[in-house]
């Protein structure tokens, strides 16, 4: 096996699959965008559902990337998330693995062409 | 789903861009800000002010704030509420406005403690007083933007005049004209961008209700 691909292979499972996976990369990106968000507007702009997207923040919280927060608005239940400084930092390494990982692949392509 | 480098960066963006409507962007308010605070020194400079009156103007900038906290909750952030994150630079001019709002404020009560002695301690001048001294107050709460700045301080100094029977002369007409132009043409370009970011993060064919539920 040629050793640049043995390296690609190495930088493709170096990758933090938990925020790799899409419907939490969606939300960690939206959350990198405010400072606090309502979890109205997570659903509709990941476009995920109300059970799918608490599993998700769930999971991110419980790996320290976000916090929630959970309150009332009179009767109704309120649900706010934030991204934690390790999710910034997560996510941007995150960026820039898979940036690296693209730029590593795109030769190989070319010389296929 | 996208998931893309330049999905993901439009998305961040996006977000970046809506959550503003929490704070720096008014939009419509801005410009509601901007003609109430153009109608209020016309009126108070060219109208014989009635206590019905005095006490109509004086309520312009409660009614701007008003505005302001409907169409944040019920129109720019209908879909949920983000709110923004400010960098530095913002928060530093926030401070700094808020500080100078403040030694003002100061500079002016005792300056009417002063100048007054106990009748700045009985009704109106301790209605113009109560004013002057919410304004910094008004202003780290409400106040994000220059826009804000120009039009809220504008509106509050206003209100504190004429509570007490005066008005500004006609001449201020001229600056409320000019901060009324930069206001209205600001929250028009905001709105204007909303409406478009709106398309583009699928909120305008969307009815979600407010709050969230987990």
């Amino acid at each position: 096996m040629k050793s640049g691909t043995q390296d690609a292979i190495d930088a493709v499972l170096a990758v933090d699959r938990l925020v790799h996976e899409p419907a939490r990369l969606a939300i960690l990106t939206v959350l990198s965008g405010a400072e606090l968000v309502e979890f109205g507007f997570l659903e509709t702009v990941c476009r995920l559902s109300k059970g799918n997207l608490s599993s998700h923040l769930s999971k991110l919280e419980a790996a320290g990337l976000v916090t929630i927060h959970k309150s009332f608005r009179g009767k109704r239940p309120l649900t706010r998330a934030a991204i934690t400084d390790t999710g910034r930092e997560a996510l941007q390494r995150y960026r820039r693995q898979i940036a690296a990982l693209i730029d590593s692949v795109a030769p190989t392509n070319q010389e296929q062409d | 789903m996208q998931t893309d480098a330049d999905s993901l960066s439009r998305l961040a963006e996006n977000t970046s861009r809506y959550a503003c409507y929490s704070r720096s962007a008014g939009g419509l308010s801005l410009v509601i800000g901007g003609l109430l605070c153009l109608a209020t020194f016309v009126v108070g400079a060219t109208v014989e002010l009635t206590p019905a009156l005095r006490y109509a103007l004086a309520g312009a900038p409660l009614l701007w704030l008003l505005s302001k906290e409907l169409l944040r909750a019920f129109y720019y952030q209908r879909a949920g509420a983000a709110r923004e994150r400010l960098s530095g630079k913002q928060r530093r001019m926030h401070l700094w406005m808020v500080a100078y709002l403040a030694a003002m404020s100061l500079l002016i009560i005792a300056g009417v403690a002063w100048t007054a002695g106990a009748r700045a301690w009985q009704w109106p001048g301790i209605a113009y007083v109560a004013i002057v001294a919410a304004m910094p107050l008004v202003a780290a709460r409400w106040f994000w933007s220059v826009g804000d700045f120009l039009v809220g301080v504008l509106l509050v100094c206003q209100a504190a005049v004429v509570i007490v029977g005066l008005h500004y002369p006609w001449y201020w007409i001229l600056l409320a004209a000019l901060y009324a132009a930069i206001a209205i043409t600001t929250g028009w370009r905001e709105h204007r961008d909303y409406l478009r970011l709106r398309d583009e993060l699928g909120l305008s064919n969307r009815s979600h209700g407010r709050g969230a539920e987990a």
